[in-house]
């Protein structure tokens, strides 16, 4: 064990594979930086916009660290297709939202090329990394959580981690992985630090994590939610409610078991989520438990989420727009029929 | 005593024009300037691209045009907007995050735009300024009011689909169009010369589009060539391209994490040649009251620029509740705040 910042999780995630398997590549916009400056030959100018893959390309080399032109469709496909001869690829879209201009590559060819060509054609193992996550600043096409947008489409995995060593743990996977994996970092998270595991053990795709164990009530947590569901709970437990808190970790495929056996037990149901929460994952676990474990809830689920609007850039604007633990707290006292005390 | 050439003789363009396009320049720096100081000192939020040293490119370019002639641009916008005529005030109020803003506090630096005075939209998704300019375009070909339509974008930008395919409908179209490339060297940290397997302005020419290259630092080139393609657009002739060389003083954006990877030497090649002192260096040698009118344009756009800060600084913070405002256009809609439809 070790301590280690979201980010450097993620580095160490992709050195440790990059080491193991030489057919692991890694591209995107300035995933180095610097390609073709003298001096830069095997130094990074950033290794990403938020260093995440620095050092990677003094290690690795320009013929394995790629930094690309502003041409996502390209570069997406081009992972898609080097799968077809043996390569991994690991591809960067930095945000989320940019994921606009290249969405056939994700949604059509990438989900779809092994489901079409049938059971017996290979898989389509490429990892794209993009980071999600309100609260920098940067206004409504650099902030949005929207990874229910791409776990709509069978044939992709999304995975949302919320630790440093679920950050690593699931990097490994990912690569590992022999279908198309959505890796989706919340930029708020970088420098969190935790505690890592040593060694290159995976931590499985499409297995949530219970978070906190308590018997009262079931909070369900998507990536960075998961620190504000943390907050709440503490206050929960002055109040007397021990909330359990399931950490998804994986939206597509989704681990409902671990989710209906602890609401089995609680009876209640929150979900907190930083994605807009129509036709949301958050609406879609509400929607699952309530016909799944309709007997056995004591209330009706609620969900905690921003409003259904684009992010907005006003530093007052986007700090009301982001789930708070106190959002929180009335959310899972409104299960029980009580109101916060003033 | 070499100073008192007549002004005729000596002046590539008019006097006025002259004034009018280092006016601008001179607003747009004090601007960025200043928004520099304030975001470093932690006064400004946000995620800020300024233009500092490309000046020159939406001063001479915008000159051009109406005020009902649209423009569309980048996440490096905010001298297209004060050159297109956004209010500063509104601008800065925004970018403080107060009420009352060009944007209403929804925007932001990235997305500074007011279609009043001809500003379509800027964004952050790079290469999403050039299909949308498409569209006033084609507006005004179809109502035949001989507008145009300028849409900016950078040599990181000219390597998306997005303006590539804008570029051939445009062709096809025969809108009344510009492209303009901001070709200041560097999409973040990567240079034209890797990420652009040829010159922006040479892959323009496969399109059909008439393509030229200007020095971005001179706004005299840039205002002569920017005049050839709005009157090309004007004329029913199309589309064209102009791709001027330029430099970004303040690097990628605010807060960048490393500038190692830039030369000093090119930068103070471009230092150099800074837009506003080239072009201070033909006013100083032909209008013989240039350096009182300096001084005053000067003062002026300072002026402008503390205005702008007073009243970012004096505005109220934005009520939380008006998140959920401006959703939708529709008044008829009424959202509440998990997006279902009030009766
Ligand atoms: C579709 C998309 N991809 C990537 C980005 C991230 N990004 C923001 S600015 C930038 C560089 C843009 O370079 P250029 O077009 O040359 O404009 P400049 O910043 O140099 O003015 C990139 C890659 C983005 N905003 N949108
Ligand atoms: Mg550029």
């Amino acid at each position: 064990m070790k301590t280690l910042s979201f980010a450097d999780a993620i580095n160490e995630a992709l050195r440790l594979e990059m080491t193991r398997d030489p057919r692991v590549l890694v591209t995107g916009e300035d995933v180095s930086g610097g390609a073709t400056i003298p001096g830069f030959e095997r130094a990074d100018a950033w290794g990403g916009v938020f260093g995440v893959t620095r050092g990677l390309v003094a290690e690795f080399g320009r013929d394995r660290v790629i930094d690309t032109p502003i041409s996502e469709s390209a570069f997406i496909g081009a992972a898609i297709g080097a799968a077809a001869a043996g390569y991994r690829t690991v591809t960067e879209l930095q945000f989320l939202d940019f994921m606009g201009v290249c969405l056939d590559q994700i949604i059509n060819q990438a989900a779809k090329l092994r489901y079409a060509r049938g059971d017996r054609a290979p898989g389509v193992p490429i990892v794209i990394r993009a980071m999600i996550g309100a609260g920098s600043r940067a206004g409504s096409t650099q902030s949005q959580s929207h990874y229910s947008s791409v776990a709509h489409f069978p044939g992709l995995k999304v995975v949302v981690p919320a630790t440093p060593a679920d950050a690593k743990g699931l990097m490994i996977a990912a690569i590992r992985d022999e279908d198309p994996v959505l890796f989706l970092e919340n930029k708020a998270l970088y420098e969190t630090k935790g505690p890592v595991p040593d060694g290159d053990e995976p931590v499985p795709i499409g297995r949530a994590r219970v978070a906190r164990e308590g018997g009262d009530v079931t909070i369900v947590t998507i990536a960075r939610m998961l620190s504000v569901a943390e907050k709440a709970a503490k206050e929960l437990s002055e109040r007397g409610i021990e909330a359990e808190i399931i950490d998804v970790r994986t939206v597509a495929p989704l681990d409902l078991t671990t989710i209906l056996e602890s609401v089995e037990r609680t009876g209640r149901l929150v979900v907190v989520d930083e994605d807009t929460p129509r036709c949301s994952v958050a609406s879609d676990i509400v929607a699952l438990v309530s016909s799944r474990a309709f007997d056995r809830l004591t209330a009706a689920p609620r969900m905690v989420t921003p409003p259904h609007t684009p992010v907005p850039f006003a530093p007052v604007l986007e700090d009301a727009y982001i789930p708070s633990p106190e959002q929180v707290v009335e959310a899972v006292l409104a299960t029980a029929g009580q109101e916060v005390a003033a | 005593m070499t100073q008192q050439a007549t002004p005729d003789r000596t002046l590539p363009l008019p006097g006025d024009t002259l004034v009018g396009l280092y006016r601008t320049m001179a607003l747009i720096r004090a601007f960025e300037e200043r928004v520099h100081e304030l975001f470093t000192e932690g006064e400004l939020p946000g995620f800020l691209h300024l233009c500092s040293g490309q000046e020159a490119v939406a001063a001479g370019v915008i000159a051009q045009l109406e005020r009902a002639d649209m423009i569309t641009s980048t996440h490096r916008n905010h001298g297209h907007a004060l050159a297109k005529g956004v209010d500063p005030r509104a601008m800065m109020i925004e970018l403080y995050g107060r009420a009352g803003g060009s944007n209403s506090g929804k925007g932001g630096s990235m997305h500074l735009a007011d279609p009043a005075v001809g500003h379509l939209a800027s964004g952050g998704i790079v290469g999403a300024s050039a299909p949308l300019a498409l569209g006033p375009a084609q507006a005004a070909k179809l109502a035949g009011t001989g507008a145009v339509a300028v849409a900016f974008f950078g040599d990181g930008g000219a390597q998306q689909g997005t303006v590539l395919e804008a570029m051939n409908l445009a062709a096809v179209w025969k809108l009344p169009v510009v492209f303009v490339c901001e070709n200041n060297l560097f999409g973040q940290a990567t240079t034209v010369d890797y990420a652009s397997a040829a010159a922006p302005y040479a892959r323009a020419e496969g399109f059909g589009l008439p393509a030229e290259r200007v020095d971005g630092q001179d706004v005299v080139a840039v205002y002569e060539a920017a005049g050839r393609a709005v009157e090309r657009a004007r004329a029913g002739d199309g589309p064209s391209y102009l791709e001027c060389l330029t430099y970004s003083y303040h690097g990628a954006w605010e807060g960048e994490p490393k500038r190692s990877y830039r030369r000093p030497e090119v930068e103070s090649d471009f230092r150099r040649r800074d837009p506003l002192r080239l072009l201070d260096d033909v006013l100083t040698a032909a209008l013989p009251d240039w350096l009182d009118i300096k001084d005053r344009v000067d003062d002026e756009a300072a002026e402008q620029v503390d205005g702008a800060v007073e009243a970012g600084r004096a505005a109220p913070y934005p009520d939380p509740s008006t998140v959920l405002t401006g959703v939708y256009a529709d008044p008829n809609v009424v959202i509440d705040r998990d997006g279902l439809a009030v009766r």
